[in-house]
């Protein structure tokens, strides 16, 4: 659909934040209203990079949890957000495990090692941002 | 009035008439925007002829952090006409008959603001004078001796303050996370395996000591230190961690709070504490601040997932804050096992 979601929630976070939220006498409503066009843009970012970040992170978190000798008893559910969600839920339960064994004495320093670097390329693609006020 | 609760103004002022034998009337209620775990009100009354004001800090329906009101009000009675400016604390009622929820009453400050977090360069040119007031101040609350406040709050020994800080956060993320958490959980077990020293002293820590929780002149002074709900006994290490923390750095992590730098910051703490920030324990404590942020982001989330607190604070933090903190601790744990 065009326009696309993303471009409809900037353009309405625009109207609120720079119009609306103006005309409205300081204080709560005021910023509750500034408050609400910041989680809009938010949501936008999120909304275009999505499934493109979960389906990257649940492919990673397989090869990870294969790497560790992990039985992965947790099928792909499909492209919804929420299926994806699902399945992320699910396999990262099973990272936070692995990675806390190969953290342990007996563990294996070279997998904590990769799965940190996971994690901070995770964090990475999910990092929010927002406009210069 | 500016407030979509019309009858509030009216038991404000039976209040104030009941407890206080006043015969007031409020000509102006405004509700004031910020943090999710107290509403907070600017009262105006006509009284005897003359205009005079309050704030009002009223328990929310469903807070972010359960925080005890009495914590807060105790701390602001301890600190008034001390070196850390705090308003005065009026009265503090905890009968839900009133205002049907507890709340208390506090002297407003005039003529001061304070920063958002959201904003660029809030101090201007003031930031150095701020930062020195700013971490001068954090120091004199460390110094401070609880027993002499009459703050009878529960000390940990010194070893165990890091311990138990560790142990209270974990639990509020037990308890919120709503999705698994692994760069949290990797932080409680680096913060397990690295402790830091004992503390040099068992102080009162404010909680939430950053940039936002305090109001300045346009002159650039500090009014008035606020928002102390999650005040304890601790070790002093952890409010300056979290006042350093990248979160509050407007945007620039070379200027904590967007005021001075680092170093700068440091070494006002420690002329006006006495005290020494350890680079080793300072690092477990930046680390632990880090963490604590996440475990209030993910209760923020977990508020409005469960439509408990939908306050858009709660949504955006939730969402914001938790990737900002998740990207600082994910690249720590990289960097110090590289």
């Amino acid at each position: 659909m065009i326009p696309e979601a993303d471009a409809l929630l900037n353009v309405a976070a625009g109207k609120l934040l720079l119009e609306i939220a103006p005309n409205i006498a300081p204080g709560y409503g005021q910023g509750s209203a500034s408050t609400v066009a910041m989680v809009m843009i938010l949501a936008a970012q999120e909304y275009g990079r999505a499934a493109e970040v979960r389906a990257w992170e649940n492919a990673r978190l397989r090869e990870l949890l294969s790497r560790g000798g992990v039985t992965i008893d947790v099928a792909p559910g499909g492209l919804a957000i929420a299926a994806l969600n699902a399945e992320n839920a699910a396999l990262t339960k099973l990272l936070i495990g692995l990675h806390e064994r190969a953290e342990g004495p007996d563990g294996d320093a070279a997998l904590a090692r990769e799965i940190l670097a996971f994690l901070k390329e995770s964090a990475a693609r999910r990092r929010l941002y927002l406009p210069a006020l | 009035m500016s407030i979509s609760d019309p009858g509030l103004a009216e038991r404000i002022a039976a209040y104030l008439k009941a407890k206080q034998g006043r015969e007031a009337t409020v000509v102006g209620l405004t509700r004031i925007h910020g943090g999710a775990s107290r509403e907070t009100y600017r009262v105006r009354l006509e009284e005897d002829g003359a205009a005079r004001g309050f704030i009002l800090r009223r328990d929310p329906t469903s807070a972010l952090i359960e925080t005890e009101r009495t914590v807060e009000f105790a701390a602001y009675r301890a600190f008034h006409g001390s070196p850390v400016p705090v308003p005065e604390a009026l009265a503090l009622e905890q009968d839900e008959s009133w205002l049907e929820r507890p709340f208390f009453m506090m002297e407003e400050i005039e003529n001061a603001v304070a920063a958002s977090v959201l904003q660029g360069a809030p101090y201007g040119e003031h930031a150095a004078k701020i930062g020195a007031q700013f971490f001068g101040a954090l120091g004199e609350i460390a110094k401070a001796d609880p027993a002499t406040l009459g703050l009878d709050w529960d000390a940990p020994a010194p070893e165990a303050c890091w311990s138990a800080e560790l142990a209270r956060w974990e639990k509020v993320i037990d308890e919120d996370e709503r999705e698994p958490q692994p760069i949290a959980r990797a932080a409680i077990r680096w913060l397990r395996r690295n402790p830091p020293p004992p503390a040099q002293k068992v102080g009162v820590v404010h909680g939430d000591y950053r940039t936002g929780n305090f109001l300045f002149t346009p002159g650039g002074d500090i009014a008035a230190i606020l928002d102390w709900e999650m005040a304890h006994l601790g070790d002093p290490l952890e409010d300056l961690g979290w006042a350093l923390d990248p979160l509050w750095a407007h945007h620039n992590p070379a200027r904590p709070g967007g005021m001075c730098t680092h170093e700068e910051a440091i070494a006002h703490w420690e002329r006006a504490s006495g005290l020494t920030a350890d680079p080793q324990a300072l690092r477990w404590w930046a680390m632990f601040a880090s963490l604590k942020g996440l475990g209030i982001w993910i209760s923020a989330a977990a508020e409005v997932q469960d439509g408990k607190n939908t306050d858009p604070v709660n949504a955006f933090s939730g969402w914001y804050c938790l990737s900002y903190h998740n990207q600082i601790i994910a690249d720590r744990l990289a960097e110090y096992a590289a």
